[in-house]
Parts: structure tokens; sequence; C-alpha cells
């Protein structure tokens, strides 16, 4: 049932010193990539409250992607331990819940990675429009 | 050192069981029961937050004199000599029937007995009523005249063993979730549901079959359905022949109701009307549940009637799983009106102008007479204060300023009393307005028993001390009549005498002791002798009138339509976690945080043509008033139709709703009044 | 009462001897099917201690909302509520030090509402209705409660058989307590495989297969959450949730006040926040008034966690919570699983 009228809406929350200053270099470098991601910066990955993600899911959004910086160099040294684990819970906790778990991906991406960030929302977009629209409503 | 002490909640008229917490003299909160029969371990938001408001720094602690705009506090001696001298001055001046007293559907059986007793014995009027009159006051008519017995007919638990229930005017999980649970559970086992409402309420998720219709349209909906029942041959023959009397009557009404016609008057589709009629009509077990959607009307006698018809036609009466099934709001209305808190019975549904019961009474009591004519109702009491009948008031644990409709006309009848005495738990809006007000100890703080809408009698326990000189409300009656010389009519030093006497004289609680209600599942009246089980299905062999009478009525339309200067209809209600008048709940955080404040339902169709959008403030008018309060667009609600709950004063419903009576029942139309609704400038 | 007695002497030797100011434990209520929490101060009144197999509320949320705090206070626990308690010592919400865990042997409880008449009690293979044995009827147990893994309590201080002197010690502490009642720590016959199997079967039955249609799962979730009432009953009653000032309170800005039902987040909120510890221990959805099989999704989600953090709630308060910290092979990992 996906058309190509189906224009997904993905609600991006990336960290300030990794992802936000990636997704920074993205564009002074003109590359290009889907306009479907919002971006939210947070400090780090690991301010993502999973309730953000769900509400966000609740409300319509048909994906949320959550990205932080690669192990070993999070700001903050250890958040983006936490973000992983809890990325993983909360997938679970969607998937036993009937919501289909791909709709919501985390990936690292640095300050230097211009082109891995729009790779990203390129190959997450994808998945998105492949899964078509979110089928929850009404929050 | 931490108790759990087990008692019954003192909100809705479902009795669920509960455990009081408590640390030393303080009540730190609530856990549910688990071997309670009606709730089984569980609550409602309510229920779990029922502590929340009983240490509240406005508790009343000390009887208070008005002196001048504002109070003063005075000794109890004060007070009641205070109270005793001007009772007795204008009874003197004025006639018995100058005196009028409301007492309360929250106190327990014993305080509603001494408080009938108070107003027969000692100020010798039949001017006591109570909020009874504002909610079922209709059921206890219209039930009598159809079945002889003017309650719920199968017990709360039944509805689960229903194949197919119908809810009519009910916010069931709102106002008595435990017994929405029920009705949860059936449809769990496979049941139908058919709900008829103006608003698509929670329950109408559940819903099989909804009938969205317009308010004060009942009874052509049921003559409808029961005209579909009689075409397709779903009716009970054997039942009618041998258990009913009056067909004839009901088949020439309901013939003019097609359902082409009664889909103009109600707006609810033919078809799905018919539906409905089926679905009901060859249900094996089949229950009405109903509330103030069908009470609060001019028609209020006439719609209980209505549904009684419908369980009458299909024999859906006297078996488990089946009955009338009026859900009572207060959690002691029931118990209220059994023991005689109202104008034209004494305790036992027995009538005040019988000569015989009479003298019964007023044998077991030692007076030498009872007032022999009927006394007036509620709304009728405020209407003579207006008019200077009515010289003195004694209002017990009610709030007419909240909950009375044409708040206005309530205030002017209040305000021209020349003595007003005012019993509460706090300073309400009408204690405002007394020239004295006594200060009364709170459900946990007392020990007594609550009837529920199932009949079932319980006994709640005491589980800390009142605050201040905070007293019982049997209590204080019985030292006002010390004071008026009556002392020896009342010699109560406990609730439990107070219980034996009036089981003397109240045929229903017989066979009743303290000793036999201590236990959870309490004991269902009629109880008539000790060793009698109780009765928790009534009508099971015949009726209580022997045939049940197929009342016929036809469809009326409410006392104030829509017109072109006020082209809405208002429709009032409550909502989950308020209470009423909101005197305990808007003082229990988590209950007040849920709903904090007054707001009206607009379809979006109707604010669109208004020009209001979600959470503007509007000016709602009324033949009687005007308020301001907040805009909640939804589609909730059908078009042409506002509905406001009526627990917040800043922005009270009552003030717009329609005083106009049912004739019989002398409730108030509170569901349906004629309003503008315009965007505040 | 007809079993328990090793219970009854230990808590009456632990306060005779002045080893806890005071035991927490169920006391036959009104009649046999009623148990009411109380806490015991008086040696005498060790003797209205029941262990008839009913579970109305999770001492372990009692103890935390209601306990005297600074007081040596022992509890009379089933597997649930020792480990409801051990989660609470982890978080800092009781002192593990201060309580003393009288573990009894638990194979099941029932609700009074679907039981019969006379007084239960659920043994591993049979049970006992009013005094009389007869084969054991599954249905009548809590879901919770059949898909258990821990019928033997050995993360308390003593595990006591319902039936006889059979009591271990499990800790130094619970050394201490069977000497004071001079008891013998003894062995258990409890027939551990058989309980496994049960809950295998079980969660088996109960959790819907998770490779199959996600829409179906998901449809009937929303359909559950239609008919929540928002009494907070769940939030409650459970022992993990213990928060004075929570996430769901109407005046935050989580979840939108005055809808009812209320907005699906209430439930997903919860549900993240608990389900890495969830105790299976039943008491949200004996509390829930529409009948939400919560223990269902909970206890499922809880299951997947378990293996995917390798992390057991509430059998040793020195294992950190799953998502409160991480290993050094993670810090070391490049990907966004755990390696």
């Amino acid at each position: 049932m996906t058309t190509a009228a189906f224009r997904p809406k993905i609600l991006a929350f990336l960290c300030n010193w990794c992802s936000y200053a990636g997704a920074d270099l993205a564009g002074v470098s003109r590359i290009q990539y889907p306009s479907t991601i919002r971006v939210i910066r947070t400090m780090c990955s690991c301010r993502v409250n999973p309730q953000f993600v769900t509400k966000a899911l609740l409300m319509g959004v048909d994906g949320v992607l959550v990205l932080g910086c690669h192990p070993g160099e999070c700001h903050y040294i250890e958040g983006n331990m936490y973000t992983r684990r809890r990325v993983i819970a909360l997938k679970r906790m969607l998937e036993v819940l009937g919501i289909n778990p791909d709709r919501v991906r985390l990936e690292w991406v640095s300050a230097s990675e211009g082109t891995r960030f729009a790779d990203t929302v390129e190959s997450f977009t994808a998945t998105i429009r492949q899964l078509g629209p979110n089928p929850l409503r009404g929050g | 050192m931490v108790r759990f002490v087990p008692t019954v909640c003192p909100y809705c008229g479902a009795g669920c069981g509960l455990l009081l917490v408590a640390r030393d003299n303080r009540v730190i909160g609530t856990r549910p029961w688990q071997r309670h029969p009606v709730n089984e371990g569980k609550l409602c938001i309510k229920g779990w937050n029922a502590h929340e408001f009983i240490h509240h720094s406005e508790r009343l602690t000390a009887p208070l004199i008005k002196d001048g705009q504002s109070f003063r506090e005075a000794s109890w001696e004060e007070a009641l000599k205070l109270v005793a001298s001007r009772f007795g001055e204008i009874k003197e001046q004025h006639g018995p029937g100058s005196v009028a007293i409301l007492s309360s559907a929250k106190c327990t059986n014993e305080e509603n007995y001494v408080i009938q007793k108070f107003a027969r014995a000692v100020v010798g009027t039949n001017n006591i009523d109570h909020c009874a009159r504002l909610c079922h006051a209709p059921t206890v008519a219209g039930l009598v005249a159809s079945l002889g017995s003017g309650a719920m007919t199968n017990p709360i638990g039944d509805l689960e063993q229903s194949d197919c229930i119908l809810v009519i005017g009910s916010d069931t999980t709102s106002q008595h979730p435990l017994v929405a649970r029920e009705i949860i559970k059936a449809k769990e086992r496979g049941a139908k549901l058919i709900l008829a409402d103006p608003r698509a309420i929670q329950l109408s998720k559940q819903a099989d079959i909804f009938l969205q219709l317009k308010p004060g349209t009942e009874i052509a909906l049921l003559n409808g359905i029961m005209k579909v029942i009689l075409e397709r041959g779903l009716e009970d023959k054997e039942f009618i022949a041998r258990r009913t009397e009056g067909i004839e009557d009901l088949t020439n009404t309901v013939k003019d109701y097609p359902l082409e016609q009664v889909e103009q008057i109600t707006g609810v589709k033919a078809k799905d009307i018919e539906e409905a009629a089926l679905t009901y009509g060859q249900a094996e077990r089949a229950a009405i549940v109903y509330a103030m959607g069908i009470t609060q009307h001019t028609t209020g006698t006439a719609n209980v009637m209505s549904t009684a018809n419908l369980a009458l036609l299909t024999g859906n009466l006297g078996r488990t799983g089946t009955g009338v099934n009026p859900l009572r709001g207060q959690n002691n209305v029931q118990g209220a009106c059994d023991l005689g808190a109202l104008p034209d019975v004494l305790p036992g549904y027995r009538s005040v102008t019988d000569d015989a019961i009479r003298a019964e009474v007023a044998g077991l009591w030692g007076v030498a007479s009872l007032p022999s004519e009927a006394g007036l109702t509620v709304v009728e009491m405020l209407d003579a204060a207006a008019e200077g009948k009515i010289k003195a008031m004694y209002i017990i644990g009610e709030n007419p300023m909240l909950s009375d409709p044409d708040t206005s006309h309530v205030k002017k009848g209040l305000e021209n009393l020349e003595f007003l005495v005012v019993q509460d738990i706090f300073p309400t809006e009408t204690a405002q307005l007394a020239g004295v007000v006594l200060p009364s100890a709170c459900w946990a703080e007392k020990e007594g028993t609550y009837t529920n809408t199932e009949r079932r009698v319980q006994l709640s326990r005491k589980a800390v001390e009142p605050p201040g000189e905070a007293v019982s409300d049997w209590e204080i009656i019985c030292r006002l009549a010390k004071a008026m010389g009556f002392a020896d009519l009342f010699p109560y030093t406990s609730a439990e005498e107070i219980f034996e006497e009036l089981r003397k004289v109240t045929p229903q609680y017989a066979g009743m002791t303290y000793e036999r209600l201590n236990q959870p599942e309490g004991l269902v009246w009629p109880c008539p002798t000790e060793d009698h089980p109780g009765t928790p299905i009534l009508h099971v062999d015949q009726c209580s009138r022997g045939k049940g009478k197929f009342q016929a009525v036809g469809h009326e339309a409410p006392a104030e339509e829509p017109d072109e200067e006020y082209p809405l209809i208002l429709t009032t209600g409550r909502v989950a976690s308020q209470w009423h008048g909101g005197s305990m709940t808007r003082r229990s955080p988590t209950l007040n945080n849920e709903f904090p404040r007054s707001y009206i339902e607009i379809n979006p169709q109707d604010a669109k043509k208004l020009g209001v959008v979600n959470g503007d403030l509007v000016t709602v008018v009324s033949r009687r008033g005007e308020i301001e309060t907040d805009a909640l667009v939804t589609d909730r609600i059908e078009l042409g139709v506002v509905f406001m709950p009526f627990h917040f004063v800043e922005g009270a419903a009552n003030l717009l709703t329609n005083p106009a009576l049912d004739p019989i029942s002398k409730i108030p139309e509170f569901k349906v009044a004629a309003v503008r609704v315009s965007k505040a400038s | 009462m007809r079993y328990g007695d090793t219970v009854r002497k230990t808590v009456q030797a632990m306060l005779e001897k002045g080893m806890v100011d005071e035991v927490l434990a169920f006391v036959r209520g009104v009649d046999e099917r009623d148990v009411v929490p109380a806490f015991i101060t008086d040696a005498a009144e060790a003797e209205k201690i029941t262990v008839a197999s009913y579970q109305p509320y999770s001492l372990a949320s009692i103890l935390a909302d209601y306990g005297d705090k600074g007081k040596k206070i022992g509890l009379v626990v089933r597997s649930c509520d020792a480990r409801g308690v051990i989660e609470l010592a982890k978080r800092n919400q009781v002192n593990r030090d201060d309580i003393y865990l009288i573990g009894i042997e638990c194979y099941g409880t029932v609700n009074p509402a679907n039981a019969k008449e006379g007084e239960i009690y659920i043994f591993h293979d049979a049970m006992e209705v009013g005094g009389k044995k007869e084969a054991l009827d599954e249905s009548l147990l809590s879901a919770n409660c059949r898909r258990c893994e821990y019928p033997v309590p050995g993360m308390a201080d003593i595990s006591c058989a319902i039936d006889g002197d059979g009591a271990i010690a499990n800790t130094p502490k619970g050394e201490e307590m069977l000497a004071a009642a001079n008891l013998k720590s003894q062995g258990s016959t409890v027939d551990a495989s058989a309980m496994k199997e049960r809950a295998a079967r079980w969660q088996d039955k109960d959790f819907p297969n998770l490779g199959t249609d996600r829409q179906e799962r998901l449809d009937y979730w929303l359909r559950q959450f239609d008919k929540c009432i928002k009494c907070y009953g769940c939030r409650n009653v459970c022992p993990l949730c213990y928060c004075k000032d929570c996430a769901l309170d109407a005046d935050r800005v989580w979840v939108e006040r005055g809808r009812m039902p209320p907005p699906r987040l209430f439930h997903l909120t919860r549900l993240m926040h608990i389900a890495d510890s969830c105790l299976n221990c039943g008491q949200c959805e004996a509390v829930c008034p529409m009948e939400i099989p919560l223990t269902r999704l909970y206890h499922q989600l809880h299951n997947e966690l378990r293996s995917i953090f390798d992390y057991e709630s509430g059998i040793n308060i020195d294992d950190a919570l799953p998502l409160g910290t991480f290993t050094e092979e993670e810090m070391k990992a490049g990907g966004v699983e755990l390696g």
C-alpha cells in the first residue's frame, strides 16, 4: 500500500557533539539526503528518554532515528553506552507490543562523518518507505 | 503502628471494600480489599484516593457562629443553645411546617434514621428530604409503580452473567467503574452491549451497538424498541400472561412509534434501533442498567417505568443476569431512602399518611403523634424559602449551592431564611450562607452501616478520631435534641444501639444485626428475620406488588427546548475523578489534578459556527444565568448538544440548569436546558 | 491454622529475642478467605500469621510505602515479595541490612473471588481446600503464578516449607534466624523441575508468538488499553513503582490529563520503566478493575530483556540494574548491538 505519495515523517534525535556536527558537515558539504527528517538536538544521545520515542510513534511519526557518538568517543564518556542498552530494550518493547521495531534505529555518527550521516538518513528513509505509514493513531 | 482497617468506600453506590492504612491517628493511604464481594480487590481512582481529604486543613473542627460577614468559633454548648432556641422560636411563631431539613446521602443509615426522627418527633414536620430527589427519586416512584419495589432488582455481580446489557443514561466507567467491570467481564464472555447516550462516552468503545440519542427522547427510543420486539414476536408470552398486567395498554401505546418516527425524534438511525431491539429481545438473559440519563428529566418517572416495561415485556426479571438495574449515585443514597429521609414515607417506605403506620412508629418512639401530611421536596423547599414560607433550614452533608438546579434561585431561597444551620465536614458554598455551622466527623471517623445500590447493607469501620471537636452526625443530633428538651427520645451511646432501634420499624432491615453484618458480604435486603439470608434478586416468583404492571407512557418533550435565542441543548453530568459538588474531591490532589477545572464539550461543527476553537474561553447563557468556562471541542458530543460537568463552582453548570420538575417525583430536569454559547469577549 | 508452623515459630523467636522490631506478614482477616497485612510487634501475635495461598498485596510494596524507617523489620515472603524487597534495596528504598526475609515456598496463589469456599493451600502437586486434599486445579491459580519460575525463595534469608519443619538458611542472617528458633537447616524436598516445566508450559501458552502477525498483537493491546480508567492501581501496587513524583501523574507533562481512556503513553511509559525488573508478582493484573491482562505483557517483555541482558530481577542484591550499567566489552564494541 505504499505509494509514491507516502512521505515518511521521521523524527531524528542528534547528539550535540558528534552526530549533530556530522549533520552540519553534510550540510556545508552540500551532500544530498531526503528531507524526511525533523531534527531535535540533545546534548547527548542518552538524553533521549524512551518516552520521546514512544510519544513520537503514538503521535503518528513513521520512524525515529537516534544518533550518537561512536563507543569510546562520547563527550560524556559513557552516555552512549546507556543509549545503546536503552534502545535495545525499547525496540524489544515495541516488538512485544506489535509495533515494528525497525521503525526505531540507533546509529553512531561522528562529527567528521557527513557522508555517513546522509547515508543513514537515506537508508532509514528507504526502510520506512517500505514499512509504510505508522499504523498507530491517536496517542 | 500501622493498621489496616477494612471498610467501605465513601464515594459511589457500588459500595466497594477497601482497607484504610492508618498510622496512629492519621490515615496515610488506601488499599483495595481483595476479599470484598463487590470489587474483589480492585478500586477506581476515587476509591484509591478516598483518604486524601480526611486530614485536609480546611476540615471543620469547631462549631461556627455567623458574626457580621464572617464566622467566629464557638463552643458546642453555645452553638447548640442558639440552634435550639432559634428552631424553638420559629416553630412556635410559624409552625413546624416552616422548618425544613436536608439529610445526607453520605451519612450512615443510623444517622439518616435519627435525622428523620428528629424532623418528625422533635420539629414535628415531614419537611425532610435529601439529594435522592436530584437523582433517583424517579426510580423509587417509577419502580414502585411498575414492580412494587423501588430498588435495583439484581446484584451488581449478576451483570457478568448477562447475555445482553442495555446501558441507557449511565457513564458507567466514570461513575460506577466497578459496575462497568462486570459489563466488561460479560463482554469478554461473549455478551452484547447496547449503549444509549448522547455522548460517545468511554463505554461506547466497548459497545456493540451505540445509540447516540438526543437528550430527552428516551421513551421514544424504548417504545420503538418494544414495538419491534412485539412485531417480531420476541416478547415472553408466557411471562406476560402469568406475571403481568396491562399488556394491552402497552401494545396500544408502542404501536404509535414506528422506527422512522423514532428516528426523527431521537436522531438514532432506524436500522440501529432495530438491531438493538433484536439483540435485546433475542437474548436469553438481558439486563438494563441506567442512571441519570433516565432519571433527571421532567419525564423521569415515566422514563423509569419505560425501562421496567421493556424488562417485563421480555421476561427479563427475577433471574440471574437480568433485571432493571438503577445505579444509585451516593454511597448511601439507598440507605437514606430506606430509612425514611423522605417527605412522604417513614422508614421502610411506609406512607406518612397511613394512620396505622404512624401510630406504630409513634408508639415505638414514645411520642403522642407524628405529622400526617407529606412534606416538601428539595426544590420545593428552596422555592418555599424564597417565598418566605420556609423560615429555617437544617442542611446536613449536602451542598445545594452546587448540586441544585438554578443556583441563583437557590441562593435567593437560602439567603431569605431567618435561620440556616449547616452541618458538614468542610466549609462548603452552602455553609458560607449559614448562621451556624456544625462540624461533623467524616466516613473514616465513625462506625455505621451504608447500603449500596444492590441493597447490600455493609458495616463501615472507624479508622481514626475526628479532628478538633467534630463528632459524628448522629451524636450532633442527640446533643441538639437534648438542647431542645427531647433527650429521652435520643438516648443512644453507639451507632449499634440506633441500628437495633431502626430495624424495629424498617421491615427490610428487621433481621439484620451488627453481628450478622460483620462479614464482607453484609446482608442484602429484604431481610425480614434473623435467620433470613437476605434477598439478592427481587421479583423471583412474583413482583413485589404481585403482577408487574405495564405503565404505558408516551414521549413528551423536555420542559425547555432550544429556540432562536438559546439554540443549543445543555446536558450536565460528571467526570471520573470529581464527585458532585467537589467538596471532597477538589480537596484531594490526585483527584483534582486529573480534571482540575470547568469546561464545556462542544461538537466541532457547532464550534466552527461559533468561531470557537479548543481551549477558548466561552460565555454560556441560559434563562437562569450566565457563566464563563473553557471550550473543549470534541466529536464525543453530538451536534446541537453541549455538555458540562457540574462539579466546579467557578464554572457552575447549575447556574444555567432548569428547575422544572417531574410532576410525580419532583426531580429537576438537569439533563436538558436551552443555552447560548459565544466566545468570551 | 493448618500449615506454616516453621514460619510462625521463627517469627515468634525473632520477636521474643528482639532480633526485629516488627514483622510484616499476612494474618487472617474476617474469614478464612480473607488475608490482610499486619505489622506484628508482639511475639504472642505470631500465631495469627497465615501461609494460606492468597496474595492480595505485595508486602514489598507495603513495606516501601508504609514501613517504619530505621526499624528492623521481618517479612514473611513468597519469592515474588522477597525479590521485590531485594529490588527495592538495590534502589535504596529499603535498607537490606535492616530487613529479615522469612521465605515461604509457594506454588501459586488464588484470588478469593475465583476460589472455592474454604481455606486454600496450593502445593506443587496437589491442593487442600477447606481441609480436604484434592488434585491441583491450575485454573484457580493467578495467571502470573502459573508462569512463575521461583517456587523456593532462595533469595530470602530462610526458605520454609509450607508443611512441616523444613527450613533452609540461605544467608548467615538466616542461620541466626533458624538458630533463634531452635530449627535446623534441612534440605528441601521440592521438585524444582516440575515447577520449571509448568512455568514453561504456561509461558508458552500465555505469551503470543512474537514471530507472527504484529498488527494483530498491536490491535489486541490497543483494545485492552481502551478499557483503562486510569485508576493508577497498577502503579500503586507495583513494588517497583515507588516514585513519589511519578511520571504518570496528572500534573506532569507526559500523560495528558483528563482523558479517559488515558493516552497510550501511560501504559508504554510504565512498561518501559518497569520491564527490565518486572517480578511477575501479578499485583498489577490482580488490581486492574478492567481486567487488562497486564502480566502477560510485562512478563513477556521482561523475559526477553532477561535473556538479552543476562539479568535476573530480584535474585542478587549486587546485580546492577541492566539499563543503568554496561560492560567493558560494550565500551569496546563498535556497533549498536551488545556485541
